[in-house]
């Protein structure tokens, strides 16, 4: 039962908004993991992430270059054919310079729909930074509330807060479910928990996460055990397939530090002091993303997740055209190498399920389960 | 109208850009083995300030122009995709990091010697997000310290908290080079290197100007050639004498009526980096009595005017005026502005897959200023230093389609 209403969301992720949307929510779509979900949520609007799609792109290869990469061209695509009509707005951020030539394409040609910029630093570091961090957060915040039609009430903030860390430690729960030995959640479902919660309101998702949780922790291990545990690191792991795919080739996703994974939830909000100022804290000190400097945390959260699991190999899972977590690739790789860890990179663009990708997860999954026996 | 010779310089003086060239690796050789500190920089990067406290300031983005410049940047290229560096990346960091990861930066093959190495690794983001993951790759290597200054894009004119956050980093970055590089700030000498500077940038602005005269004094190939000094150079005396000399040239050719090309037809702008490899566009082109006469990278990338009353703050919106780092809608306005200025017929886009930063906005731009100018636009689709990238035959079937185009009009 739990499965089929995960199916239910993911199997149309727009639909899954646009149903928000009819229910009576202000639905904002964000773009990435530096819009601070909390200030639009305290303020009784639905915040859901924009995953794009794998359908072809058309009117927005007018303004962009194909290599400006799937994930920006195929959102303002999205949103020209009016296909995010339902959102009450989209949230963007400073982040690669391809999402932050989407934020100033929407104002040119979408200029209808409500579009705000958290225009935070890249750099993460240096006192002036975190000033200008907060500026900008605060910035933001004074655009949604122009938006609401209100301000911020502090305990609906507070409320808000609690909502989202127990979704963070609920998400945890599951990633240690997913890390146990023998695993005691499986791949697929783990993915669409994490997946699910992107589409839909995050008490609704504590919910599902819940009973999930629940369920797999009274289980001694979850099927598909004998398939070697390989651990997956990218920014962004959308295509359902691709957990199949490593099981038909004998592996499973062990352990993961995505960006729409464990990075995106792992770190929480302290409870303690002045809510917005905690808020902003939370997103200044998270694992920063590829698209933001330094690197070292995001390393850390990588070695962490590994070392906690039981992963034999790494699979970096990189969005053709994503520079930033193709600059990181050969860094992690080689500190991976350095202990004895083996790693693969794979190219996508959405989809990864392909005859080439197939073959290079197998010869990879055959490396490791050499190394192993 | 008289004319020049269509081979070889238009201005005599654009022949001592090779010597700079020259002289600033050798000045960098130099300054490493008299055991004075050596940063490696990117494009943008508070270049006055190095000046003015004696660290060299090392472009290795110039070097990979350069290796692109004499056709070798495809090994390089292939030497750090070998190591795992996608071909879809920058082509400047991949020859660096070719050269970095592969036979290492003394290699003896190299151009002036190779590259001095490194004590400190400084760049911005104020170009693109690209430069700090690059140089988070070469730190890897070097393991020296590094230091990103960060900014947000802007309209014009620059904003109060735009202003305070770059000056904020300056001031957290001065004490980091004195401590890790053991060299002092002086605000006097960075004063004076503000002033040498803005004098040079001046020079520069006036230059490019000259070019808004019809015929053109000089195009866009010899133009590329004479910009280093500007990028590399501001804050020392150097490029002041090489631009004063260009510019009186330049006037002398607008007084005569000289045009760098044989009766001029149609005056073309350029925008993005050029194909480092592949000047010879922009001569073949000159060679059909059309010139290129307007770049927005000779003009908005690399220096800019400061107003020395408040030098400060002259320094922090001088270095955040960046194309780069301009909005969609800022870098509409500037082109509207400027090609009527220029009496440009038509505009070339490069959509260069190494520059993305400079290429998102160039199809609205596009379509603004034929709507708007009725000038028309063509897109040449290639690289400014991997030369894979570049298909001739394509890019000259669209270049004389382009040029019929714009001859019909004219008629």
């Amino acid at each position: 039962m739990i499965q089929a209403e995960l199916e239910q969301i993911l199997s149309d992720p727009l639909e899954s908004t646009r149903q928000l949307s009819r229910e009576g929510h202000r639905v904002i779509g964000c773009c990435d993991s530096y819009v601070p979900e909390e200030f639009i949520h305290a303020l009784g609007m639905v915040p859901v992430r924009l995953l794009g799609s794998a359908e072809s792109i058309t009117l927005a290869d007018s303004h962009l270059p194909v290599f400006a990469g799937r994930l920006s061209r195929s959102i303002f695509d999205q949103g020209l054919k009016g296909n995010l009509g339902h959102l009450a707005g989209v949230a963007l951020s400073n982040s690669s310079d391809s999402i932050r030539t989407l934020y100033d394409l929407w104002e040119r040609h979408i200029p209808a729909q409500w579009a705000g910029l958290v225009d935070v630093p890249a750099v993460l570091q240096g006192e002036t930074n975190k000033r200008v961090f907060r500026s900008a957060m605060l910035k933001f915040l004074k655009q949604l509330e122009k938006l609401a039609g209100r301000s911020l009430d502090p305990a609906e903030l507070r409320r808000s807060i609690a909502v989202y860390n127990e979704n963070r430690r609920l998400l945890k729960k599951a990633a240690s479910l997913l890390e146990n030995s023998p695993q005691r959640l499986s791949a697929g479902t783990y993915l669409d928990a994490v997946l699910s919660g992107f589409l839909i309101p995050k008490e609704r998702h504590n919910h599902l996460l819940r009973q999930i949780t629940e369920a797999a922790g009274a289980k001694q291990a979850a099927p598909g055990q004998g398939l070697v545990p390989l651990h997956i690191s990218g920014p962004i792991l959308v295509d359902r397939s691709f957990i199949p795919l490593l099981e038909q080739c004998g592996a499973t996703m062990g352990s993961e530090d995505l960006g729409t994974g464990s990075r995106y939830f792992w770190d929480e909000v302290s409870e303690a002091g002045d809510p917005v100022e905690q808020v902003i804290a939370r997103y200044w000190s998270k694992i920063p993303e590829s698209y933001k400097t330094p690197l070292e945390p995001r390393w850390l959260h990588l070695s962490a997740r590994f070392g906690s699991g039981h992963s034999k190999g790494v699979i970096f899972v990189v969005e053709k055209y994503s520079d930033e977590d193709q600059y990181d690739y050969p860094i992690f790789r080689d500190r991976l190498q350095q202990r004895g860890i083996p790693s693969l990179q794979l190219d996508a663009e959405f989809i990864l399920e392909s005859e080439q990708a197939r073959t290079r997860v197998q010869t990879f999954v055959d490396i490791v389960k050499g190394r192993v026996s | 109208m008289s004319t020049q010779t269509k081979k070889g310089r238009s201005l005599n003086s654009s022949y001592q850009a090779g010597t700079i060239l020259k002289e600033y690796w050798e000045d960098a050789a130099r300054h490493q083995a008299e055991g004075r500190p050596i940063a490696w920089v990117s494009g943008n990067v508070p270049i006055e300030l190095f000046w003015s406290m004696g660290v060299f300031p090392v472009y290795p983005e110039n070097y990979s122009a350069i290796i692109a410049s004499i056709q070798r940047a495809q090994e390089f290229c292939e030497e750090a995709e070998q190591r795992g560096f996608s071909n879809d990346l920058c082509s400047y960091s991949r020859v660096n990091l070719g050269i970095v990861l592969g036979k290492g930066i003394q290699d003896p093959g190299l151009p002036f010697g190779g590259l001095p190495r490194p004590d400190m690794l400084v760049t911005t983001r104020i170009p693109c997000l690209i430069q700090v993951k690059w140089w988070e790759a070469v730190r890897e290597f070097f393991k020296v310290p590094l230091f990103v200054v960060d900014a947000t894009m802007i309209d014009l004119p620059v904003r109060e908290d735009q202003r305070q956050h770059y000056l904020g980093q300056i001031r957290e970055l001065i004490p980091i080079m004195e401590s890790k590089l053991g060299v002092r700030f002086h605000e006097d000498k960075f004063l004076e290197a503000l002033k040498l500077s803005d004098e040079a940038a001046g020079l520069w602005l006036d230059l490019l100007d000259t070019r808004a005269a019809v015929p053109s004094p000089v195009g866009s190939r010899e133009m590329c050639g004479n910009v280093f000094p500007l990028v590399a150079m501001l804050g020392s005396s150097r490029p002041i004498a090489f631009f004063k000399r260009l510019l009186e040239e330049s006037k002398e050719c607008v007084k005569a009526g000289k045009g760098a090309v044989e009766n001029e037809k149609i005056r073309l702008g350029w925008d993005n980096i050029p194909m480092w490899y592949n000047l010879k566009f922009f001569s073949d082109v000159e060679d059909q009595d059309i010139i290129f006469t307007y770049e927005t990278y000779l003009r908005y990338v690399w220096g800019g005017r400061m107003d020395l009353k408040d030098p400060w703050t002259a320094f922090a919106d001088k270095h955040l005026d960046v194309w780069l780092n301009y909005s969609i809608d800022q870098r509409v306005r500037t082109l509207l502005s400027d090609i009527p200025k220029f009496k440009l017929d038509g505009f070339v886009f490069h959509q260069n897959h190494s520059c993305k930063r400079f290429a998102m906005g160039q199809k609205d731009a596009a379509v603004a200023i034929q709507e708007k100018l009725g000038v028309p636009s063509l897109f040449i689709d290639s690289d400014m230093a991997d030369p894979r990238a570049f298909s001739e035959a394509q890019s000259r079937v669209k270049m004389e389609a382009f040029i019929e185009l714009l001859q019909a009009k004219k008629k």
